[in-house]
């Protein structure tokens, strides 16, 4: 669903934030891109939203390359940020609707904003609430609202569980799992390992703009992943 | 898509404080406005009628003989116009009383002025308001449609959807000239009622027609500073610094390039001082003079008795003719001047909206300086159908000379123009002709261009910029 293929970007200033990264995101599947700030997590996610084009290798979303038919690629994805910021004065319900219409959704009752509601933890009286009394949490629950009534076959995801407490993590996390189980393909970007254990099909490994290592579910279930990613992060200073 | 984000826009704005209060502050200052413009303009034209009166009695007791009427200095005054409302054209700084007789037009008379240039300060009017206020507003509503979205991360994720960046820009654009269109046209609605509610004037179709192209086109002229502060917006990574550079440049093309019109008038096209122009208008009686010496006008063309078999009537009437013809002459280049240094300010000053859309809303409402050059047009034009009248009943009489010169006691004591009485319903009166709107508009087509041409640079920088805006 997602394709990356030797994807590389060198900024205008030189700097290179990816260096031929390839890899692909199956429908059904959470991919977590891990690595610290500057490795190319965000960067990636730029170049598939078309936000900046890549230098070369190309991003498709459903077989359509983002950089040369964006729109297109597009109609395919939800992107949900590392903090979701709507429209403060509006309602729950108004931003959900602007977003969907948007999105082409016309037509929504209010048993579907109701039931989205539900579906990521939100109560119902909250479609009525303006955006400025939500929590992120809230917030970030809403993102995911937004991305469901969309539905599209790929989330982008840029460290959605940033800045959440524990609580709000963990329902976030249950989130995704109804995702995946709806065959979305999903791609995160985080630092957060300890979450990546838990929900990630796959994680891949970034470092200075390359992707040093990806590793599936079974290589990490019984191990810690922390462990495996301070040796891989280590290997690629050696190399 | 595009109804989409009009909506959007227009709900996030309508919700605004910055909307409640330039509603309240708009709309409150078109009723002020308007209200102080009923109250001048009815004792406006009571005054005028007071005045055209006392002319026409005046007038109309000269045609107890028709020599009276040649020399009989009219007093015409310029009719306070409802239209004034929308685009007073700075009216009370401009002429208002023309005098003149069948010879001579005298320059036109303003109130504390020795001649008309622009004044610093603008009439409120209709115009005042929208060029000044609504220009101002229109960037407190466009200063962070974009930067400011980017700011709170809602455009990152519109921008994540399938929507063209085009669709988003043509959205918020439109929403920007709605929002602002309901203040405007609430504003224009209270205005209107005080106007024909006051019984103030009749508001006929052609005045509706007029009234409508001004407010059509004061979006046109709002228009340009959406697309501008879109543009600034699209240039700004922070809505702070876009609020700061609209403000910057509404200062200077709001106020700083309108107020150099004056300066760049004054310095560029100065019409002669009072003192220069009777200077020249001596110089020139004096070479008529020199030529009467010379004998060119014929002979005793200088001698003047109250007997005309000592004197020789035809050779004074070219003497006394080509003296006035010289004196108007100066008369002429000195209005020409004036007209000139007012408009010279305005033709350099066209780099600002602002200044464009106040010419072509007075071209449109028939005000301004092209009314007062209109009205001198039209009596010069009155000047010559009046010699015509004088000239057609003289000829029926024989008792007269036929000589039709500018020297009324030579005229009177020589019967140089017949002294019988004429029917005053026969003689032609002065009466304004206000332009047609075909005209009025083809006054205004190059400033409606040039509006459109700011929309047009601006539109095309705002669409580019926004196409290559850095959304992260």
């Amino acid at each position: 669903m997602i394709e990356i293929d030797e994807l590389t970007k060198r900024y205008e200033d030189g700097v290179l934030a990816l260096d031929h990264v390839s890899y692909s995101v199956e429908p059904g599947e959470i991919f977590c891109l891990l690595g610290a700030n500057g490795a190319g997590k965000t960067t990636t996610i730029n170049i598939l939203l078309d936000f900046i084009p890549p230098t070369s290798g190309s991003a498709t979303i459903n077989g359509h390359d983002c950089n040369k038919f964006p729109l297109e690629a597009k109609k395919y994805v939800s992107y949900v940020s590392e903090n979701v910021q709507l429209y403060g004065m509006f309602t729950a319900r108004q931003n959900l609707a602007f977003f969907a219409e948007l999105a082409g959704k016309k037509g929504l009752k209010k048993k579907d904003y109701d039931d989205v509601m539900r579906t990521v933890g939100l109560p119902e009286r909250a479609l009525r609430m303006r955006l400025k009394h939500f929590s992120k949490g809230m917030r970030q629950k809403l993102g995911i609202a937004i991305a469901l009534l969309k539905d599209p076959p790929a989330i982008l995801m840029d460290e959605p569980t940033s800045g959440l407490d524990p609580t709000s993590a963990q329902e976030f996390l249950a989130q995704l799992r109804l995702l995946r189980e709806r065959g979305k393909a999903i791609l995160m970007t985080t630092h957060d390992i300890f979450r990546a254990k838990l929900i990630a099909d796959r994680v891949g490994i970034m470092k200075q703009g390359r992707l040093v290592a990806i590793r599936k579910k079974q290589d990490f279930k019984h191990a810690d992943l922390e462990e495996i990613y301070m040796h891989e992060m280590q290997a690629a200073e050696t190399v | 898509m595009v109804y989409q984000i009009v909506r959007k826009e227009i709900l996030e704005n309508l919700m605004s404080l910055r909307f409640t209060l330039s509603l309240l502050l708009t709309v409150s200052l078109f009723a002020a406005s308007t209200f102080i413009f009923v109250d001048n303009h009815r004792q406006q034209l009571d005054d005028y009628w007071n005045k055209t009166n006392e002319n026409l009695s005046a007038f109309r007791e000269r045609s107890a003989q028709l020599y009276k009427l040649a020399f009989y200095e009219q007093h015409v005054y310029r009719k306070p116009k409802l239209l004034a409302l929308c685009a007073g054209g700075f009216e009370q700084s401009l002429p208002g009383h023309f005098t003149f007789d069948a010879f001579a037009v005298d320059l036109p008379q303003l109130a504390g002025q020795s001649n008309f240039t622009l004044p610093r300060f603008a009439d409120v009017d209709w115009a005042f308001i929208v060029s000044l206020i609504f220009s101002f507003i229109a960037f407190v509503f466009a200063y962070d449609s974009i930067c400011g979205e980017r700011e709170r991360g809602t455009l990152r994720l519109i921008l994540a959807g399938a929507t063209p960046r085009a669709t988003i820009l043509l959205g918020k654009y439109i929403g920007l000239i709605l929002t602002l269109g309901i203040p405007l046209l609430l504003g224009l609605l209270v205005s209107l009622i005080i106007v024909v509610t006051a019984r103030v004037g009749v508001v006929g179709p052609a005045i509706w027609t007029r009234i409508l192209s001004i407010v059509a086109l004061s979006f046109l002229y709002l228009s340009i500073f959406v697309f501008l502060g879109l543009f600034v917006s699209t240039r700004t990574a922070r809505s702070s610094i876009s609020m700061a550079t609209l403000l910057l440049v509404w200062v200077v093309l709001i106020i700083l390039i309108p107020s150099l019109g004056r300066l760049i008038s004054d310095r560029l096209q100065r019409s002669p001082t009072a003192e220069e122009f009777e200077r020249a208008k001596s110089e020139a009686i004096r070479r008529v003079d020199n030529a009467v010496s010379a004998g060119k006008f014929g002979k005793n063309a200088g001698r003047r008795t109250s007997n005309r078999e000592e004197c020789n009537p035809p050779a004074r009437a070219r003497y006394a003719n080509a003296g006035a013809d010289a004196v108007n002459q100066v008369i002429e280049r000195h209005h020409s001047r004036m007209v000139a240094q007012a408009q010279t300010g305005r033709y350099f000053t066209c780099i600002s909206p602002a200044v464009v859309y106040q010419r072509m809303s007075e071209a449109i409402a028939g005000t301004g300086i092209s009314r007062c050059v209109n009205i001198y047009q039209q009596i010069k034009q009155y000047q010559v159908q009046l010699k015509e009248y004088i000239r057609d009943r003289d000829r029926e009489d024989p008792d007269s000379l036929h000589l039709l010169f500018d020297e009324e006691h030579s005229v009177a004591e020589w019967n140089a123009i017949s002294k019988r009485p004429v029917s005053f319903d026969t003689v032609p009166k002065f009466q304004e002709r206000d332009l047609a709107l075909g005209k009025s508009l083809q006054l205004a087509i190059w400033d409606i261009g040039l509006l459109a041409l700011f929309n047009l640079v601006f539109f095309a920088a705002s669409f580019v910029s926004f196409l290559r805006y850095d959304v992260r």
